[in-house]
């Protein structure tokens, strides 16, 4: 990335025109208008359509180049007209923008090239991201050039113009609004004022409007417990880094969870040591499925979910009775009573000598101690970890109500849109209208969702692509890419950061927003043509200050350009505890909700990778490992080894899996480390739309329930699991799971470190080679593996950087994918119950590389500045190498994986990195290209590439800070530094090929009660 | 002596030293080295390196701007040639063209001369800012009214150089050889 | 020199090695006879089957051009599978031929005579199979050419540190000696053949092909000193190409593959290997050309020797692995070991100790030596056994490396089997052919051990 600062305002910018705040040229608007490639100018003067031209033209180009093969033609070379003049051809620019999912809003850096997104970063401007990001923000990319998305209005499944679109829509809603009848409006939680503002500009003309923000993956379990214990339903935000004791129950924070690369960040800035005398923050995990946050635990108890709410409870009165903390004013101990921590011990038959080790931690740490509850958890269990904060003081500490995100609308759980359909089926609405939401997808009663709007005479689709949803719309209208958008997002009082477009519109899209506007302005509403107008406009309303000396423009600039603004933050202040909320959650979790007959407790969890099914359709995430089973393209069910043996099933098998009433079959997965008597299943999966979506796994969400019925939690339900006596291999991208005593990871505990340090004798065996020479530089990189949560950021961040090959579930079980870095999983110990290790795992340019001798055609060499570099225009496809490669990174393109591909989906081809044809050998360069560019822009200006100035595409994803990337020839470089670390070895170094890569040994930190994690 | 005999002891190799002679000789009439170069299609806009660059002396970085920031030396934008012809030869029926180009905003469309396959990635900053002058593969082109190509641009071109750039460097330059490591072009 | 011969005692006499009353011109009825005149049916059919299992294994060697060799089972980490497989064990089948001839030649083995133009044949043959798969089992084969050291104006040459270009260079170097070795003896009986030739055509391809051989005495000094040099050179060459191919693995860092004990384990092997196929072939030769007179039970009974001594060098060479692999206490190799015969592919470990050295030991007895049965068992075992020792050592080396996040099994699919299949089609097709227009049999060199023959390199000149 650029640093040199006069660079860095201008890259930002999308021209200079608008820096200075300037009105287009007439000419500009007309050529653009002409271009023909520009469609109707979205926001006039914004440059948006040129760039949008650029972005073809950057493909034509390519194509021209991919054909100009014989003498007689050699294609064209199209310069621009008039060149934007921030751009320089050849030279990328970022910009910032903002991506949003659910309630959360990841401030990110796009890089773009002649016009083209080609890759996500973390925004470095903004102070929760800190340059890092949310690996489905990297991914969401591949959407922006997803075949399958909407190029144009469709009107009963035929293609029409927006102005055909409009005409049907108008007339309907002047009749609502004329007849004050219900209009229902579906969206996801609404984190943006100004997106809110427009909203209420419609409501104002649409008096019948009936808005439902709704978030599938909302659990009613923690806002019901907020509003129960503080009287406001908010998710506070949970401070990691002031943490010294973390109590996670059934919470992947680290994993699945929305907020998760902000958690990594802070958690990881307190497990981060330095030397013998650094101290770490301890991590407890009771879950009942081995969650990535699971896997990062120094100690882990597999807990049924219907139990932790009790858990807590008696850890509450263990607190009070055994270590003298006060219980809050007002609350008897009776109330406690019926939980003492014998009883529960025996119950979730863990080792008391450990629940009292976690007890008597949480009252040393006092309001360092954090305790957490996962979303999927019942209203009690929430209550307890609440009262847990009251008591311990963490409450205003490390629970920051202050810093809350208060979403403008929402998140509604699905029940609540539920309740809304069952009304407008009874009433009847005069239209119906869902944008950005698929609950024809994800509602658990389908039925209730078609039979509610059938009747509605005006149903209306606003989205990317022609989901479920869309198909039971006759009217679908396609919204920009939030690449293409404008936007502003507020996660937190004291947080504003801004969307805005990186590309013009691909298609014949309208942003969301706009299109509510042109309504409210056919109704007679007051608007701004533009959103961008419009935008503006409230921002120097409601945001710009009068008072500021700077003028407006220049203020809005600098907003545009740093992607943030913050704002004064109210300190973080502690909330009081409702006793009457206590009381009663205190009774629903004495008795555990039983699971009469059904012998299992299903658990229905977000993936990872697709989250809620919205990324379904995203190749990158798809093939992205599990990071917890490293299961792609699927979601088996999984089940406890010990379950597994007493219903005599086995990996691969099919089983029917009944809950709620519902069935359906997938494939098992015995998960070392679930709690036994319990099965976990991922949502997301099992779309009937989309090319790539559809078919993948198993559709979970029928199985969903409401918040009210018996288990208390629409994720947990009551389940029978029966084989299906058919087999269905899944592709799993990691089949072995032992280590096999091998020490490829060396972890040890933080206790023995201190104490003794961490002694390894060097492994390296003598060699008759000379030492290999380096002139100028010796790149290197260090992995942390005690930051490393393994979370797989770094593999999406790879693949789009380098232009990685997707190849499908079919490839992937014959062991051919692609990934360059891939991140290894190891589990140890007893399978009820294992330790788990994540090693990113990627080409460790070896000094002495085996791969190099053995090539016959000099396709793979080392180079003056220590690289292992791969020409594969020069590789014949042997595969000699990849076979004499110890660590198994080179990947080898058996089919025509990638470069067959065409617009739109080559668009997203970074432009620095050859697309490997069929028959040849690729493998992790450490980024040449990002070096090169660097090395290039240094000499340049005439200095000496500054250390940490080039930064790897998974390094710069990382959002653990683990992987560091540097010159290992300069000692007082960061990568040196570590290289030198007591902790730091080389995997397989006995063989004496001297990798470049440098791993820092696993700590672990477990209390002196119980059984430590060590390796 | 028999038939077949002299078949054998004549016919025979005679004819095999012939094939391979052809072979040899077709193969080096058309090797691609020679093929490249000197094409020379023909332009939208007949202009004329050797008017702009030749005779008025225009420095190649003031159109192809690219060369010393960029891996792309890059064409000019229309812009750039507007920003004399607005004035200049505004009737020549070719400014003409490009004035209406340039209004109409349409692409111009020019005949590529110099590519390099799509694996290669020259990049022009190290060598411009190493003072190697652009006639060194680009040819004198400050003497073509049409511009041709006078090098094939093949790995052997840069390997050559790189090996002993002397005659391409400007005189007292510290520089003794280009890198010849895969990654200098290939990544 | 015959009445030498009846002066020694009986044991000490060299062995007749052929039956019953011989002249040279029933010699050569017997075995010219055969290139004139129409096949038999039997052959016809043969030919048929072979011919058809070699287009599939083509038609399938196309498809993978097409697609690329994602259509075979391998993966990773097994990046080598059946491609290699196929040509280590066709470049042993190889070796008999030129074993037989140039060594036994020097050895001075008259019973060689006999057999020694078969075996050569085969060896080209198998050399011209093997060839096939370093080919198309690379990704892009339209490059292959690469591989060769051919001044270009990429100012690139191959990396002569890789075992696949010595590779290149010992293979290639092996079937050019072969060839020149086989053709240079086929040269007087081409021309006796040019002699009895009928057909216009067929006498002009033989009169070409004996090169205007006319049996002259300095022909025969100058063939006599040719073929003694070939056959020393490729003696030499015997040796070294199977130790060259073994390099492949012996030089890689792959546990299982990096052993020292490779060079001489490969080269038995591959006599070993090709000294069944030629038992096998030449079983079927005899019955079907009715050769029982040339190629003795004397003849199979001195293969099966081989045979069986071979054998015995295999079950050292496995013992020996297995000793490395503990003895040296290195994990990986210990784990591999360990595979061989218990892995998931144990079977195939077990299944090759059976075929190369449990059912070989019947040999030991003299009565199976020369039984049809008892020898095709064997011989059929170790053509198995062989290919199987093969896909131990290269897919269980690989599916089990250093780093378990890597292990995957191996399942081949099939097109692997088709172009299998194929190869032996081309094996035998050539097989077939050669039986068909040329000499099964050196009459020029069993000539030379008919009573009253001067054989020249016994000395040379006339008594």
């Amino acid at each position: 990335m650029m640093r040199s600062d006069g660079r860095r305002r201008l890259r930002y910018w999308r021209s200079l025109a608008e820096y200075h705040g300037l009105p287009p040229t007439e000419e500009e608007r007309v050529a653009e208008a002409a271009h023909g490639a520009a469609g109707p100018p979205e926001f006039p003067g914004d440059g948006v359509s040129r760039r949008r031209f650029l972005g073809l033209l950057g493909a034509s180009a390519a194509l021209a180049a991919g054909a100009s093969c014989s003498r007689a033609e050699r294609g064209t070379i199209v310069p621009y007209t008039k060149r934007p003049p921030e751009v320089v051809p050849g030279v990328a620019n970022h910009y910032a923008s903002t991506f949003q999912e659910g309630t959360s809003a990841f401030g990110v850096l796009v890089k773009v090239r002649e016009g083209r997104p080609i890759h996500i970063e973390g925004n470095d401007e903004h102070p929760e991201f800190a340059g890092k990001t949310h690996l489905r923000a990297i991914a969401d990319l591949l959407r922006l050039y997803d075949p399958d998305r909407l190029r144009r209005p469709l009107l009963y499944g035929k293609p029409a113009t927006w102005a055909e679109a409009d005409g049907r829509i108008v007339p309907l809603l002047r009749a609502a609004a004329a007849s004050r009848g219900p209009v229902l409006l579906v969206t996801g939680a609404v984190v943006s004022p100004t997106r809110m503002a427009v909203l209420e500009d419609l409501r104002r003309v649409l008096p019948g409007l009936r808005h439902v923000a709704v978030e599938p993956l909302a659990g009613p379990g923690s806002r019901d417990a907020a509003v129960a214990c503080f009287g406001e339903a908010l998710t506070p935000r949970l401070r990691f880094d002031r943490a010294d004791v973390i109590l996670a129950l059934e919470s992947d924070f680290l994993g699945s969870d929305g907020q998760a690369p902000i958690a990594i960040r802070e958690f990881v800035s307190r497990r981060r040591v330095e030397g013998r005398g650094d101290s770490m923050s301890r991590l407890w995990v009771l879950e009942a499925g081995m969650s990535v946050t699971g896997t990062n635990a120094d100690h882990r108890l597999p807990v049924r979910p219907s139990a932790s709410a009790a858990v807590a409870f008696a850890l509450a009165r263990a607190l009070h009775e055994e270590h003298g903390i006060a219980l809050p004013a007002g609350l008897s101990k009776e109330v406690l009573s019926a939980f003492g921590l014998d009883a529960i011990a025996g119950r979730v038959n863990a080792p008391r000598a450990l629940l009292d080790a976690l007890a008597a931690d949480l009252a040393k740490a006092g309001r360092a101690a954090l305790v957490v509850a996962g979303p999927s958890l019942p209203a009690e269990a929430h209550v307890a970890s609440s009262l847990l904060n009251v008591m311990l003081g963490a409450e205003g500490h490390t629970v920051d109500a202050a810093a809350a995100c208060r979403p403008a609308a929402g998140p509604a759980t699905a029940e609540d849109l539920a309740a809304a359909l069952r009304e407008a089926k009874a009433g009847g609405v005069a239209a119906a209208i869902f944008w950005g939401v698929n609950p024809a997808y994800w509602l658990p009663d389908a039925a209730l969702f078609k039979s509610a709007i059938a009747r509605a005479p005006a149903r209306i689709f606003i989205g990317l692509d022609r989901d479920e949803t869309a198909e039971d719309c006759p009217i679908v209208l396609p919204e920009h890419h939030w690449l293409e958008s404008w936007g502003d997002y507020e996660t937190s009082e004291d947080l504003l950061s801004l969307e805005q477009p990186a590309i013009g519109p691909l298609y014949d899209t309208r942003q969301g927003e706009e299109i509510l506007l042109g309504w409210a302005k056919a109704l007679g509403a007051v608007v701004p043509a533009g959103y961008r107008e419009y935008l503006k406009a409230r921002w120097r309303r409601e945001v710009y200050s009068a008072a500021s000396p700077v003028p407006f423009e220049s203020f809005w600039s600098a907003a545009l350009h740093d992607g943030v603004l913050r704002r004064p933050a109210a300190p973080a202040s502690p909330r009081a505890i409702r006793i009457a909320a206590v009381e009663t959650a205190a009774s629903a979790a004495a008795v555990e909700h039983a699971a009469p007959g059904m012998g299992l407790t299903l658990l229905l969890h977000p993936a990872v990778t697709v989250y809620d099914g919205r990324y379904a359709n995203n190749g990158w995430l798809q093939e992205l490992p599990d990071p917890v089973t490293t299961v792609t393209w699927g979601n088996p069910a999984r089940l406890s080894p010990a379950d597994a043996r007493r219903l005599g099933l086995e990996d691969g098998d099919v089983v029917r899996l009944e809950a709620r009433g519902r069935s359906l079959e997938v494939p098992l997965l015995v998960q070392p480390g679930q709690a036994e008597g319990t099965v976990s299943l991922a949502l997301g999966y099992g779309r009937s739309t989309g090319s790539v979506a559809t078919g993948v796994g198993v559709d979970a969400w029928p199985l969903m329930g409401t918040g009210s019925d018996a288990a208390g939690s629409p994720f947990l339900a009551a389940a029978r699991l029966t084989s299906a006596g058919t087999r269905a291999e899944t592709a799993t991208a990691q089949m072995h799971r032992s280590m096999e005593g091998r020490d490829i990871v060396r972890s040890l505990t933080l206790a023995r470190y201190a104490k003794a340090g961490f002694e390894q004798e060097k492994r390296e065996p003598a060699t008759l080679f000379p030492a290999q020479e380096f002139p100028e530089h010796k790149w290197g990189m260090a992995i942390d593996l005690t930051a490393c949560v393994g979370c797989g950021g770094c593999v999406v961040a790879c693949q789009s950087e380098n232009n990685v090959a997707v190849v499908g579930p079919e490839q992937v079980r014959r062991g051919r994918a692609m990934h360059w870095m891939r991140i290894d999983r190891y589990f140890d110990g007893s399978p009820d119950n294992p330790r788990v290790v994540h090693q990113p795992m990627l080409c460790q340019q070896c000094d002495s590389a085996p791969c190099e001798t053995v090539c016959p055609v000099n396709a793979t060499t080392h180079s003056p500045d220590g690289l292992n570099q791969m020409a594969y225009n020069r590789c014949v496809g042997t595969r000699y190498c990849a076979n004499n490669c110890p660590y198994k990174v080179r990947r080898f393109n058996f089919l025509e994986y990638t470069a067959a591909k065409t617009e739109p989906e080559s668009l997203v081809f970074n432009p620095e990195v050859t697309v490997r044809p069929r028959g040849v050998m690729e493998k992790c360069t450490f980024c040449v290209q990002r070096i090169d560019d660097v090395r290039q822009r240094a000499k340049g200006e005439g200095r000496a590439v500054r250390d940490g100035e080039i930064v790897p595409a998974c390094a710069a994803a990382c959002p653990a800070t683990a992987i560091v990337f540097g010159d290992l020839k300069d000692p007082t470089s960061e990568v040196s530094r570590l290289a030198a670390s007591d902790r730091g070895y080389r995997v397989l170094e006995e063989l004496g090929v001297k990798p470049s890569v440098t791993y820092l040994a696993r700590l672990t930190n477990p209390a002196k009660g119980g059984d430590g994690h060590e390796g | 002596m028999h038939p077949y005999d002299r078949f054998v002891r004549i016919v025979l190799p005679v004819g095999a030293t012939c094939l391979l002679l052809t072979v040899t000789a077709v193969g080096w009439i058309a090797q691609p080295d020679r093929l490249a170069r000197g094409y020379a299609p023909e332009q939208p806009i007949p202009y004329s390196h050797a008017l702009h660059a030749g005779t008025l002396k225009i420095p190649c970085l003031y159109c192809h701007a690219g060369a010393d920031r960029s891996r792309h030396a890059g064409i000019p934008a229309v812009e750039t040639c507007m920003n004399c012809h607005r004035v200049t030869k505004t009737d020549s029926p070719a400014i003409r063209k490009l004035t209406d180009v340039y209004d109409s905003g349409r692409p111009l469309e020019w005949a590529r001369v110099h590519t390099l396959p799509d694996y290669v990635y020259f990049d022009h900053r190290p060598h411009v800012n190493a003072g190697i002058a652009c006639q060194t593969c680009h040819g004198e082109v400050q003497t073509m009214t049409v511009v041709s190509r006078r090098m094939s641009m093949r790995m052997g071109n840069c390997l050559g150089c790189h090996r002993d750039p002397r005659a391409a460097l400007p005189s007292g330059s510290k520089i003794l050889r280009g890198p010849e490591h895969c990654n200098a072009c290939h990544r | 020199m015959k009445a030498d011969a009846a002066a020694l005692p009986e044991r000490l006499r060299p062995r007749a090695v052929f039956q019953g009353v011989m002249t040279p011109g029933s010699l050569d009825d017997q075995v010219l006879g055969h290139t004139a005149g129409t096949p038999s049916p039997l052959w016809y059919a043969g030919l048929a089957i072979s011919l058809s299992a070699f287009a599939v294994g083509a038609s399938l060697i196309l498809y993978t051009f097409y697609t690329g060799i994602g259509v075979w089972g391998n993966n990773r980490p097994v990046f080598w599978a059946f491609d290699i497989i196929n040509f280590v064990f066709w470049v042993g089948i190889g070796h008999a031929g030129t074993l037989i001839s140039a060594i036994l030649l020097l050895l001075r083995a008259p019973w060689r005579n006999a057999i020694a133009r078969f075996a050569e044949a085969m060896t080209i043959f198998a050399v011209m199979c093997a060839g096939i798969f370093p080919l198309i089992h690379v990704g892009r084969p339209w490059v292959a050419f690469w591989l060769f050291p051919y001044p270009n104006q990429r100012a690139i040459w191959p990396n002569f540190r890789s075992p696949l270009l010595w590779d290149v260079f010992a293979v290639s170097t092996y079937f050019s000696v072969s060839l020149l070795f086989w053709y240079l003896g086929l040269m007087p009986d081409i021309a006796s053949l040019r002699e009895r030739a009928t057909g216009k055509v067929r006498k002009a391809l033989y009169t070409v092909f004996s090169v205007g051989w006319r049996g002259a005495s300095s022909h025969w000094r100058h063939y006599e000193k040719a073929y003694l040099l070939l056959a020393g050179l490729a003696t030499g060459l015997v040796l070294s190409v199977h130790s060259v191919v073994s390099f492949d693995f012996a030089v890689s860092i792959v546990p299982g593959w990096h052993m020292t004990i490779f060079p001489p384990y490969f080269v038995a092997g591959a006599i070993f290997a090709g000294f069944a196929m030629v038992v096998i072939v030449l079983v079927v030769v005899r019955e079907t050309m009715r050769l029982e007179n040339l190629i003795t039970d004397y003849h199979l009974d001195a293969m099966n020797k081989v045979i069986l001594g071979m054998s015995c060098l295999m079950g050292y060479a496995y013992i020996m692995e297995g000793f490395t692999a503990w003895y040296s206490q290195n994990a990986y190799l210990h784990h591999i070991f360990v595979q061989y015969v218990w892995g998931s592919y144990g079977w195939a470990g077990w299944l090759t100790i059976a075929c190369n050295v449990a059912i070989p030991q019947l040999l030991w007895v003299p009565r199976f030596r020369r039984s049809y049965p008892a020898m095709l068992l064997v011989a059929l075992g170790v053509t198995v056994g062989m290919w199987f020792e093969r896909f131990v050592i290269i897919v269980v080396s690989l599916h089990h490396d250093y780093l378990p996040s890597s292990w995957h099994l191996y399942k081949p699919t099939p097109v692997d089997l088709g172009i299998l299949v194929g190869s032996f089609g081309l094996f035998f097709t050539l097989v077939l052919l050669f039986a068909r227009v040329l000499p099964v049999i050196a009459t020029s060199e069993v000539k030379a051990t008919l009573p009253g023959a001067q054989p020249s390199h016994r000395g040379g000149g006339h008594e």
